[in-house]
Formats: structure tokens, C-alpha cells, sequence
């Protein structure tokens, strides 16, 4: 079995909101309890979930990009395992060089003020990997190349760019150094339909020859399906399911993975029908429900819900749920590698 | 129209790719551009830049009492002419007049000067031999932009003491660009300072200085200056009282621009672009010098130009209630408190020639910066 | 048999000065909306969408004009046909049309609600705008519709701020705020596009509700043909501010006879399809300053080589099938073959 390339145990991470200099104490934000993963090299892992869930949270603090209240991230670069919470100044560059981010917006995420050349050489430079300005451009030129932009491109501002076209640049940015691992949170969200397939496949593509592992968030589970391996399902701060992507679409065990799925609008106009609907929306994570987080909205909760936190049971091989009502062998909250 | 429509795909191209390849700065200097008002503006502000520059060369005499034309107190402005009783000529030239007050009349009298009958005409000469300076205070030279050979000429007429009302004018343009200049960078080190810090860092420290800008802010301007400026010891020398009134402009106004910054920085540090630059590995000192100065610069610039005229409105009304600069220093304050008075108004109008400059000024300094924020962010002035 | 069209738009034209230059969002566009029936718009960005429906309650920004020849022929509930596009503004008939007769709603419910005020202020000043009651009888209507769009507890409610309230029952509010003086055109604008799947499901289940109960139209506007399939009746597929192909949502999503709505289609990543490959349409979405000539897909039409008039000339929109229309080429010459 291979060892995984990132492994979150337990991450928590509160943040106060409000409060400050004589206005009062802060109010705790949870938005991530609890939550426990692996990825393997080249694998990729869906983290879907409503707004709110924590997902982007997850993707930050593994970056170390949002503050680790407790748990522990690490992520594995050759024979090394940098222990994210606790980082050198010379590992954090070497976790920044093998880690990087694709953000949602791409008219956000570039800077105004730099060429693309100047964006996409960002990771070099920042973390001098290259010892002449003209091994960076090869390097540029190399990267832009494989991300489908036009060399002759490198010299414009990123104003010149329609929405595909800037995502393009920062999934270059992203590639650049030469990562083994991407986070992409809501990388194609905010591109058309006709142009968020075309990045897909990009990103699939290159995930292929690069062997990179990717956490994908993203709240489309229509894009998950399409571009996971993995798949785990967060509501409030925790994942409630994790599975393989077949057999999370095929026999999805969570009543909130159920009602997700029920609520994406069908193409079919014929298919409109019966569908669990959801009732009431998201609680805020400053004081999340107890026992099952999800008891307040669950079509099928039952008093125990409400009063004990749901431990993980095995429904098949490889798919692990936190739900009372699910049966399965009832197991430690570990989150096995799938591979 | 035709060659227009001839203009080839290639030209075309090379267009898009130059809008394209355009950095926000020449994208900013694109939109300046076609703000006529705004370039009208930058354009007048130069040539008072050139006045301040160069006021010794421009200006034919001192303006000070070693200058003084006894022969001609209060008088009006000399008309440039070419023709006169006698015929007419080439060369420009003014007459060489006389003026006293009469008692009689209660008013300033003006007689040219004659002889054989004839007004004497004194032809005006460019680059002239004069009162010897130092261009810029380093060349030294005594040729003077204009100037008569023999005699004095005053295009802006004479104040009560017979000083060239021309010459204060330039130097008093240099006095009070230059300590509104003075004022507005002390006030932008200070705010740059106290809203670098306040912004970047965040946080209690941001809270502190907050409580402590809002403290400045809440003392309201006019009692303040009075209450500095009434501080300043009598015997001080101009010299003094110039800098020592720079200083109370720049003290007293920073903690609007510094909370300005503040919420600039606090703003962009939010940006995306700056997390995705730091996840880069960017280090902090790259992502303040490569990814939030560029955009600060522009900001920055716009801002101090709308303040500028401020601070000259604020030298010019301490000085004319007598607070700020006094004769023999010139300043548009001082010399437009010498116009305040009813005789000035009956008898000498020429002494509002430096409120002219003044409005204009002002006026100038308004039209650019409104022209430079328009084209810093496009999106200000687009909803009509 | 069909019931007369309860709107019908011919040759809408909508430009845009800009400092770059005229820009032409909505170009030529022809559609109607019958009584009852559910329109459904769908468009990439760039498409013109919500700038036509702007238009339709002539909301548009001063820097826009509709051209001279396009007409907005609406019939009122009083029975009298009236061109909006010909309305002066302001004028009586605009502000009877808008709320009394057409309402909107946006994909942003600040866009509807003014933080200043109550949601009960705004709802029982539209009421009393439209209709002579009293505030008190004002105030028990507004109540009623709250009630009826699924806010719990609207007593409470109506005296509240919308930001005051959770992003899907603000986005209820707005709904009641639209449909508090009974219009008889509802015009939603990506009204899901910013909630959660889940809370999405709801409010399409409220408007499909509310429709049946008041047996309105409804104009909705949607980037995601999923969500359109949902609800509409009728789609009307733009590309560029220029309509591709219209019909039946049945014959759109089984049938699509126009490149664009085929390409579309295949790029939409389906659960019921995760084996296959998705299909991108080759290419980006043409700037608003460099419209292409001829056809404006042709930049990125698969078929555009098969033509040769693609480039150069605009295609017309062509019957393909009962309702079904189509703005392609390739179609103009199969329906001629079929013909002769």
C-alpha cells in the first residue's frame, strides 16, 4: 500500500468573530471540527459540500493559509514528511513549491499590475527554484505551453483575458514549480458551462502527466463525479461521508449525500417529480446543533440524533458514513486511504 | 474616412496588442489623456511649476523694498503698446508715467512722463541686465525674463509702497506652491506612517492608532491653527514662520490620508490576488513591493494632488487674518490680505491680480486630481 | 389552439456606448410568453439574457438604447395592448406596468430590498402604489403573501430588515416583495444561481407552486440548462445577444437542432454520464467589442467549415419543428432540401 501524500487527522479550526479592542469577547467560529483524510499521490479528492460546510477552510489550513486550532496535516515530498502545523522557514518553502492553490475567481486571483510572465513566474522567483532569469522564462514558457496559452500571450496584463483564459494562467501559476500536490477550491465555478469543461479536461489532463493529487472542492456535484476518484460529503464542519466516486454516486448511505444528490436539477424535464427536499437551511457554525450536526434538517432523524455525535460505519469496502441509521461494521473514526 | 477604412488587419492587431500588453499604468495615462479638463489643468499647473522655478528669472525685480519704484506708488498696470502719440512702431513698449496721490482728488494720480512734448517711450526689452540671482540657487546670472532698459516696467502695476506687483506675484507663487508641497509631504510621511502601520499590521495595534488619529481628527482646524500659529514667537524670522507653518499644515491634516491608507491596505491585503501570492511563497516585503505598492502608488498620487490646494486654502486664510506669513515674505496669502481694504477695492483694483492666480491655482489642482481619480478607477465618475 | 401570447418581442435591439465603443447586447431578438406558461432563458456570459429582460421592464442603464424598430407588445390585464418599448419615461403606463403588471427578481435579494427599510414597508408601500387600500389592509395582504411563500412566522417577519433574514428565506421575501401586487409576468434572473443545491430545489419547487396557484408567467433567466429544464415550458437559447434556437423544453434537450444548444448539452457534466468524456465547445466566448461577423458562433462551430456563408452572413432563424426554431445554416439548407 502506498503511503499518502496528505494526511489530515482531527484538524480543528475556530476562529473568533467580532470582539476586538472594548467590544466585547468574540464569538467562536467552528468551522472546521474534526475532520480526518488521506490522499495518495496522484489521486484526487472531492470535497463537496453547501456553503458554510468548512470546505474551504479544510483546503486553507492544509496550506497553512487559515490557522490549525488542533489536529495535525502533513504532507510527504519524497522521503521527508513536513508536519504543516510546525514549520521551518526552509520547509514551508519547500511544502510551498510541492502545494499550491487554484483559486474560484480568476479576476481576483491575479494581480492587475503583472504580466503573465510575471504571474506565472511567481513561484520561481518567490522561492528562487531557478538560477537565471532565462531558465525562469524556459520554465514560464514550458508551463504556459502545456496549459494550452499562447506564448505570445506572456507579455500581456491579465485585463486582456476572458474568465477560461485567466484560469488557464493560474493553473500555470499553480504548475509551475512543479508540485506534486494541488488544492483547486471551486477552480471552475466561475467559468460558463462551455468553458468549465474545457478546463476540466485541462486539469485532468495534466493531472495524468504530471501525476499530481488534487483536492477539488467544490459545491457541484455534477463536476465531482466527473473529476474525482474520492469523494467526501462535509456538512457543518465534518465529513459525513467519505467513499470512491462510483459507489458514492451509486449507493450514497448519508441522508445528506441523499438529499444533495435528490436536489441537483435533472436535465431531464421529465424528471421533476418526488425528490427528498430539504427543509430549513444550514445552521451557523458559531453553535452547531448537537449529537449529529445534521439532525436538524435529517428527513429520518430519530431521538438518539440528536443526542450522540454518530460514529463511522462501513456500509461496503472503502466507504465510511457518520449516521446513526446506517448499518455497518462500526468502526474507529479512521479514514482508510482508498486507492 | 476612406484612409481610415484602408487601415490594414495588421494595424488593427497591433492596436489590440498594445491595449493588451498596456500596464495599469499606461491604461491610467490612456483615460488621464482624454480628460480635457483634466490635461487643461496638468497644463496650467505647470507653468506655475515653471513660475515657482524660475520666478527670479521670470520676474523682473526682487518685489522687495531694494526695488521699490518711489516714482510710481499705487500704480495701475502698464499697458504693453505699440502705438502712441507720435506713431506707431515695432518694437512693444510702455511709457514711463509718474504717480502720486492727490489730495484734491482723492486718488492716484498717473502722468507719463514727457519730453519735448512727447511721453517718453521706453521700449521693452527681453533677457535684460538686471538685479544679479542664483537660477535655482546654483547659476548665478542677472538677465531677467523682460525688463526696460532704463527705469522700472510693471505689467501688474505697483502696490502702496511702489513694490512691483508682477515680481510678488511670482515669488509669492513660489512661496505658496511650495509650502503647500512642504505641508503635504510632511502630512503624507506622517499618515503613511501611522496608516502603513495601522493597515498592514491590523489588529490592537490598528485599534490604537485608530483611537489616536480620531483624537487629531476631532479638534476642528481653523481654532488649532489659530492656536499653533498664535504660538510663534514675534521675533521669529520669515524664515522660521515658513517652516514652522509647514510644519502646523502637515501636523494638522494627516489623519484623513492616514486613515485613507489604512482602508486601502486593509482592502487589498483582503485581495485574493495577495493570498495567491503568498501561497506562491511569496515572502511579505515581495507582496508589499510587488503586488500592493504598484496599485498604492497611483492611489497615493491622486490623493495628495486633491489635497494639495487645501493646504495652499489653508496658508492663504491664515495669512490673511494675519496668522500666518507677513510682509516682507510673499505669499498669495499675504498679498491678498494687502487687497483687503476698502481702497483697494475703489482705488487700486489691481491689487486682485493674485487672487486671480490663486483661484486659478486652486482651481487647476481640483480639475487634475479629479481628472487623475476619474482614470485611477474608471469606475468613480461612469453613473451620471 | 393556442391562447394569444401574453408578451410578444420583435427584433429587440439593445446597444451600450462605452468608452470602447458601441457595444451590441442584444441583437434582433424575437420571443413571446403565453398566459401561464414558464420561458425559460438560457445563456453563457455575454448572451444578453438580462439585459433583454431589462429592457422588457425598461430598466436599463442610461448608456443603453433600445433601437427605434424593436417593439414590446404587452397586453395588460385590462385587456389594452400597449408597446413598452414606445413608453415614455417616466410615465403613468411604466409605473403600472412595473409591479402591477411585470415583476422582477434578481439572483441578489439586496438588489430588491433597501437596508433602510422593513420588508413590511416596502411590500405595503407597493401594495398601496398599485391598489387604494389601507395601510392596515396593506399590511394583512403582505402578511398573507409572506405566509405564502413559506416564511415561517411572517407576523415577526414583516417588521424585520432583509438582512435580517437566512439567504433562502431572503430570497423568499424577495419573492413575496414581487408578487405582493399579483403581477401577471414574473421575470427571475438567475434567482437560484447564488444558493446551495438544496435551498435551490425549494425555491424552484415555490415558483412552480405559485405559478399553478396564480396562474402567472414567468420569464427565468439561467446560465445552468438543468435548472431551466426544471421549470420552464418554452427555452430560448442566446448566444452573443442573438437567439440560436427556441421550442419546446422537451425538443431542446432531446432534439437540439442548433450547433450551439448541441455543444452546450454535451459540455454539461451529467450523473447520469460519469463514463463519458465531457466535451468542451472549442474556443472562448468572443469579447462584447469584437463581435463576430456572419454568424456569431461561427468562431466556434464545429460545422462552420461546412458553410459557406457561416462567416459572412447572418443565418435566419429557421422552423425546424413545430415551435422549434432555429438560427443556423446548416438548418436553412436542410429545410429548403426537405421542402423542394
Amino acid at each position: 500500500m502506498t503511503a499518502p501524500l496528505v494526511s489530515v487527522r482531527n484538524l480543528a479550526v475556530h476562529y473568533p468573530v467580532g470582539g476586538g479592542f472594548l467590544k466585547g469577547k468574540p464569538k467562536l467560529v467552528r468551522a472546521v471540527d474534526g475532520v480526518s483524510f488521506d490522499i495518495l499521490p496522484g489521486q484526487i479528492l472531492g470535497l463537496v459540500g453547501e456553503s458554510g460546510s468548512g470546505k474551504t477552510t479544510v483546503g486553507r489550513a492544509i496550506l497553512k493559509a487559515a490557522p490549525i486550532t488542533h489536529g495535525d496535516i502533513t504532507l510527504r515530498i519524497g522521503d521527508t514528511v513536513l508536519d504543516v502545523g510546525h514549520l521551518s522557514s526552509h520547509d514551508e518553502k519547500k511544502m510551498r513549491r510541492h502545494a499550491q492553490m487554484i483559486f474560484q475567481d480568476p479576476y481576483a486571483s491575479l494581480s492587475p499590475r503583472m504580466t503573465v510572465r510575471d504571474i506565472i513566474a511567481e513561484p520561481l522567483e518567490a522561492l528562487q527554484l531557478t538560477s537565471s532569469r532565462h531558465e525562469t522564462d524556459q520554465q514560464v514558457r514550458e508551463v504556459a505551453e502545456k496549459c494550452r496559452l499562447n506564448l505570445e500571450h506572456l507579455r500581456r496584463f491579465p485585463h486582456a483575458f476572458s474568465g477560461g483564459q485567466r484560469q488557464r494562467i493560474a493553473i500555470a501559476r499553480a504548475l509551475v514549480s512543479n508540485p506534486s500536490f494541488l488544492i483547486a477550491d471551486e477552480a471552475v465555478a466561475s467559468l460558463d458551462v462551455s468553458i468549465q469543461a474545457s478546463v476540466l479536461n485541462l486539469l485532468k489532463d495534466l493531472q495524468q502527466d504530471m501525476n499530481l493529487a488534487f483536492l477539488f472542492i467544490s459545491h457541484d456535484l455534477s463536476v465531482i463525479a466527473h473529476f474525482c476518484d474520492v469523494v467526501a460529503v462535509m456538512y457543518l464542519g465534518e465529513i459525513v461521508e467519505i467513499a470512491p466516486t462510483s459507489q458514492l454516486f451509486s449507493n450514497p448511505a448519508h441522508p445528506y449525500t441523499k438529499a444533495l444528490l435528490s436536489a441537483i436539477p435533472s436535465l431531464d424535464p421529465d424528471d421533476r417529480g418526488d425528490r427528498t427536499r430539504l427543509t430549513g437551511e444550514i445552521p451557523s457554525p458559531i453553535s452547531p446543533p448537537s449529537g449529529c450536526r445534521f439532525h436538524t434538517r435529517c428527513p429520518v432523524a430519530e431521538p438518539r440524533c440528536r443526542d450522540a455525535k454518530p460514529s463511522w460505519r462501513s456500509p461496503s469496502d472503502q466507504h465510511d458514513v457518520a449516521c446513526h441509521l446506517v448499518e455497518g461494521r462500526s468502526e474507529h473514526a479512521i479514514v482508510h486511504p482508498v486507492s | 474616412m476612406a484612409s481610415a477604412s484602408i487601415q490594414t488587419a495588421q494595424d488593427i492587431k497591433r492596436q489590440k496588442e498594445s491595449y493588451y500588453t498596456a500596464s495599469q499604468w499606461q491604461l491610467f495615462w490612456t483615460r488621464f489623456k482624454s480628460n480635457r479638463l483634466a490635461a487643461l489643468g496638468g497644463a496650467v499647473l505647470s507653468l506655475f511649476i515653471i513660475i515657482a522655478l524660475f520666478a527670479e528669472f521670470i520676474a523682473p525685480y526682487s518685489g522687495q523694498a531694494d526695488t521699490r519704484n518711489s516714482d510710481y506708488t499705487a500704480g495701475p498696470p502698464q499697458l504693453i503698446r505699440f502705438c502712441g502719440e507720435g506713431g506707431c512702431q515695432l518694437q512693444p513698449f510702455v511709457y514711463w508715467p509718474t504717480s502720486g496721490y492727490s489730495v484734491v482728488e482723492k486718488r492716484y494720480i498717473v502722468e507719463p512722463i514727457e519730453e519735448d512734448g512727447m511721453p517718453i517711450r521706453r521700449p521693452l526689452q527681453l533677457f535684460v541686465k538686471g538685479i544679479p540671482y542664483k537660477l535655482l540657487g546654483i547659476i548665478p546670472s542677472d538677465r531677467h525674463l523682460f525688463g526696460v532698459d532704463q527705469g522700472q516696467v510693471h505689467l501688474f502695476g505697483t502696490d502702496s509702497s511702489g513694490l512691483d506687483l508682477f515680481s510678488r506675484v511670482m515669488f509669492a507663487t513660489r512661496t505658496s506652491l511650495t509650502i503647500g508641497f512642504l505641508g503635504i509631504m510632511i502630512s503624507f510621511v506622517l499618515s503613511l506612517l501611522f496608516g502603513g502601520i495601522a493597515g498592514y499590521v491590523g489588529g490592537w495595534v490598528d485599534s490604537m492608532i485608530q483611537a489616536f488619529t480620531d483624537l487629531v481628527r476631532v479638534i476642528p482646524p481653523i481654532p488649532l491653527y489659530m492656536a499653533l500659529t498664535a504660538m510663534f514667537p514675534r521675533d521669529w524670522s520669515n524664515q522660521q514662520v515658513y517652516f514652522a507653518m509647514t510644519l502646523v499644515l502637515g501636523l494638522v491634516n494627516w489623519p484623513t490620508l492616514a486613515r485613507r491608507i489604512r482602508s486601502f491596505l486593509l482592502a487589498s491585503r483582503e485581495e485574493e490576488y495577495v493570498l495567491a501570492a503568498k501561497l506562491s511563497g511569496a515572502s511579505g516585503w515581495r507582496i508589499v513591493t510587488r503586488h500592493l505598492l504598484p496599485g498604492f502608488a497611483s492611489y497615493i498620487i491622486v490623493e495628495l494632488v486633491i489635497n494639495f490646494p487645501y493646504r495652499i486654502l489653508d496658508e492663504t486664510a491664515l495669512s490673511i487674518v494675519g496668522l500666518g506669513l507677513r510682509r516682507p515674505t510673499m505669499s498669495w496669502g499675504v498679498l491678498l490680505q494687502e487687497m483687503t481694504t476698502v481702497q483697494a477695492i475703489q482705488l487700486t483694483p489691481w491689487f486682485f491680480i493674485p487672487l486671480i492666480f490663486f483661484v486659478v491655482a486652486v482651481l487647476s489642482f481640483t480639475l487634475l486630481g479629479d481628472g487623475l481619480r476619474d482614470a485611477a478607477d474608471p469606475y468613480s465618475g461612469i453613473r451620471r | 389552439m393556442s391562447s394569444e401570447p401574453l408578451l410578444t418581442v420583435s427584433n429587440l435591439s439593445v446597444q451600450f456606448r462605452t468608452d470602447e465603443g458601441l457595444v451590441t447586447a442584444v441583437d434582433d431578438l424575437s420571443f413571446s410568453v403565453a398566459p401561464g406558461q414558464t420561458l425559460g432563458i438560457v445563456g453563457e456570459s455575454g448572451s444578453g439574457k438580462s439585459v433583454s429582460t431589462r429592457a422588457l421592464m425598461r430598466l436599463l442603464p442610461n448608456n443603453a438604447a433600445i433601437a427605434p424598430n424593436s417593439r414590446i407588445l404587452y397586453t395588460t390585464k385590462k385587456g389594452q395592448q400597449l408597446d413598452i418599448a414606445k413608453l415614455s419615461e417616466p410615465s403613468k403606463a411604466l409605473d403600472e406596468i412595473r409591479g402591477g403588471e411585470l415583476s422582477m427578481i434578481f439572483q441578489e435579494p439586496s438588489a430588491a430590498f433597501s437596508p433602510l427599510y422593513t420588508i413590511g414597508n416596502q411590500m405595503i408601500e407597493g401594495i398601496r402604489i398599485h391598489r387604494k387600500v389601507s395601510a392596515r389592509q396593506a399590511r394583512i395582504t403582505a402578511i398573507e403573501m409572506l405566509e405564502r411563500v413559506g416564511i415561517t412566522e411572517p407576523e415577526l417577519r414583516i417588521d424585520q430588515y432583509a438582512f435580517q433574514l437566512s439567504g433562502g428565506m431572503r430570497q423568499r421575501a424577495m419573492i413575496a416583495l414581487a408578487l405582493v401586487m399579483r403581477p401577471a409576468l414574473l421575470i427571475a434572473d438567475e434567482p437560484t444561481t447564488a444558493l446551495d443545491v438544496t435551498i435551490q430545489a425549494q425555491i424552484l419547487d415555490l415558483l412552480a407552486e405559485l405559478q399553478r396557484d396564480f396562474g402567472m408567467s414567468i420569464i427565468f433567466i439561467s446560465h445552468d440548462l438543468g435548472v431551466i429544464s426544471q421549470i420552464a415550458d418554452h427555452v430560448l437559447v442566446m448566444y452573443l445577444g442573438r437567439a440560436m434556437e427556441t421550442g419546446a423544453i422537451r425538443t431542446i434537450i432531446r432534439n437540439p437542432q442548433h450547433p450551439y444548444t448541441q455543444g452546450l448539452i454535451k459540455a454539461i457534466p451529467r450523473l447520469d454520464a460519469l463514463d463519458q468524456p465531457l466535451l468542451p465547445i472549442p474556443g472562448d466566448i468572443p469579447s462584447p467589442l469584437e463581435r463576430p461577423q456572419g454568424c456569431v458562433f461561427h468562431t466556434r462551430c464545429p460545422h462552420a467549415a461546412d458553410h459557406p456563408h457561416c462567416e459572412t452572413i447572418i443565418p435566419n432563424s429557421t422552423l425546424t419543428g413545430d415551435k422549434h426554431t432555429a438560427a443556423c445554416h446548416l438548418l436553412e439548407e436542410k429545410v429548403l432540401e426537405r421542402s423542394l
